[in-house]
């Protein structure tokens, strides 16, 4: 009865999604414009920059590999709304419309209700994924290569699973926090420069060898970092050097993604209390 | 128009414009998060050209067409971060404007009273702009201080003249997107659009010297296409006096000037015209469209 209600949540979430989607054209529009522009951007700083030597030394590439590096990047940040975006537009939405006062007093399930925003936004994510992952395999002459596609197609895969777990806990801080939006700007744009979306982690202790290795460490507790490595490493082939040992960064990133989850759920206790005690104009 | 009548229409005129900017500057004092995100913005843009700047070095193309150092990323990058916050002010403050009275149904009265609509459009790009200049300002001595020109006063001048000529390009562009946005419902994902488009084609990040590096045809028409903004010319001479003689601009400088004060003068002709547009279609189809 559980497992078949929260399915039914689920499937209507997503499918509500969905429709309002292909009611707003210029959603897509949007979407369009902003890879056009990003493809674009990272061609004119290919174009223009170099890694320094001390970089290249340590991830293995040759300098003029900027471009392809920052489009792997860029085609795994495509997931990253996902986690961010998706599920605090939602609770904000309901917030603005009144109408998540009435997620919370019905029985129907919190989880089941964050989880179909960020699988409806993964799939359309997905969607525009395509053409800019083809683009990226072509950049990396691997376009024929089955093994190469097959690889990036599962981390992209692994990429929207860990996203949309993240996606709840998100979703779970912009319920307990109104002006969460702040918090998920800033997470955003940290995973942007930091997490290694666009310059490498491995890079970083070319700043400074303290700094280096505190940040190689931060950013191992989440699991956008082994998205893109991974994405990068099955892209380059061995000549990359990954921050860990390839399956160690496959187990990592999968328990790292059932921790979330789990986290998420174990947040949704607090909030659903606080919104007994305070009342639910807390939502 | 009797000398009196021009007198009376510019004295509204400030007036809605003076009181525009007070509304926003009290509203902004009583939504402190939106400066504590727009300080954090600063920071992590400052902290990322950091990180540009020793992760990757300028290549050989564009220092033989820039004239500068391989290993001067910081000072470029940061530069143009701090310069295109102004930028992003022109397309989001009219913008967001625009749609809050939308939201609050009150688009409606300021189209229905004689108040001077060019002046209440006006309010926010300045208001957000004296906002900006707060964060500029740390973010600026950064990249002097880095630059060594710390105490060099003829750097310290020119470079904030050309902050000067890009507040008043950027308000001009403002008009002009306003009215855009008026009579585009939809026009966010246009913004973002052009928000990325500023930062990359007209010389944020890489100098538009340097376009002809991705390809020498594609670079070419990239680079006439950023001649276009005023935006390009600002960055490339608030650059030029950063490096000094040995920046090799896109033109010689005193055109560079007038082609700054001409593309800004065309945007504000163009944000006229659009506003006679968007008066024509309220009357015609009422105020609806709004």
């Amino acid at each position: 009865m559980s497992i078949q209600h929260s399915t039914r949540v689920i499937f209507k979430g997503v499918w509500r999604d969905m429709k309002t989607y292909m009611r707003y054209r210029a959603f897509f529009t949007g979407m369009i414009l902003e890879i056009i522009s990003l493809v674009l951007g990272f061609a004119i700083i290919g174009g223009a920059y170099y890694f320094s030597p001390d970089v290249l030394t340590r991830i293995g590439l040759a300098e003029e590999d900027l471009f392809l590096f920052m489009m792997t990047g860029a085609i795994i940040q495509m997931f990253s709304s996902i986690a961010t975006w998706a599920p605090l537009n939602r609770i904000e939405e309901d917030i603005h419309y009144g109408t998540l006062e009435a997620v919370f007093v019905t029985p129907s399930t919190r989880l089941g209700y964050l989880l179909s925003t960020s699988i409806a936004r993964g799939i359309i994510s997905f969607a525009f994924f395509i053409p800019l992952y083809i683009l990226t395999l072509w950049l990396a002459g691997a376009l024929t290569n089955l093994a190469v596609v097959g690889f990036t197609l599962m981390v992209a895969l692994l990429a929207m699973i860990s996203n949309i777990s993240v996606g709840i806990y998100f979703g779970m801080l912009a319920i307990m926090y109104r002006q969460a939006r702040l918090l998920i700007s800033t997470t955003h744009q940290l995973i942007q420069f930091l997490f290694g979306a666009f310059l490498p982690v491995q890079g970083f202790i070319v700043l400074h060898e303290g700094f280096g290795t505190a940040m190689k460490y931060i950013t191992l507790a989440f699991p956008f970092t082994y998205n893109f490595d991974l994405m990068r490493h099955f892209m380059f082939g061995d000549k990359f050097i990954t921050l860990l040992p390839v399956w160690q960064e496959f187990v990592i990133l999968g328990s790292l993604t059932i921790l979330y989850f789990i986290f998420a759920r174990l947040l949704l206790i607090p909030v659903e209390r606080k919104a007994k005690k305070q009342g639910l104009a807390i939502l | 128009m009797s000398v009196q009548n021009v007198r009376y229409a510019f004295n509204s005129s400030m007036r809605v414009l003076g009181k525009g900017i007070w509304r926003d500057l009290v509203n902004i004092r009583r939504y402190k998060l939106r400066l504590i995100g727009w300080l954090m913005n600063m920071m992590i843009g400052l902290g990322a050209a950091y990180i540009f700047g020793v992760i990757l070095n300028f290549n050989p193309i564009t220092t033989s067409q820039t004239g500068i150092l391989s290993t001067q990323v910081f000072v470029f990058f940061a530069g143009g971060i701090a310069l295109s916050t102004f930028s992003d002010t022109a397309l989001w403050a009219p913008m967001g404007r625009v749609q809050q009275d939308i939201h609050y149904g009150t688009l409606e009265a300021v189209f229905v009273t004689p108040t001077s609509r060019i002046a209440y459009l006006l309010s926010p790009t300045i208001s957000d702009s004296i906002l900006n200049l707060l964060f500029f300002i740390p973010a600026y001595i950064v990249v002097l201080g880095v630059h060594g020109s710390l105490t060099d006063g003829y750097v310290l001048g020119t470079t904030m003249l050309i902050v000067l000529l890009t507040i008043i390009s950027m308000i001009a562009f403002g008009l002009f997107f306003a009215m855009l946005a008026i009579l585009v419902r939809r026009i966010q994902p246009v913004a973002i659009f052009l928000s990325n488009i500023f930062q990359f084609i007209c010389g944020a990040f890489v100098p538009v010297q340097a376009f002809i590096g991705l390809n020498q045809t594609g670079g070419t028409i990239l680079k006439y296409i950023a001649q276009l903004f005023p935006y390009t010319y600002c960055y490339d001479l608030f650059r030029y006096y950063m490096f000094g003689d040995v920046y090799t601009t896109l033109f010689p400088v005193w055109l560079e000037y007038v082609l700054l004060v001409v593309s800004s003068f065309l945007f504000v002709g163009l944000a006229f015209l659009l506003l006679k547009r968007v008066e024509n279609k309220a009357k015609d189809s009422g105020l609806a469209i709004l």
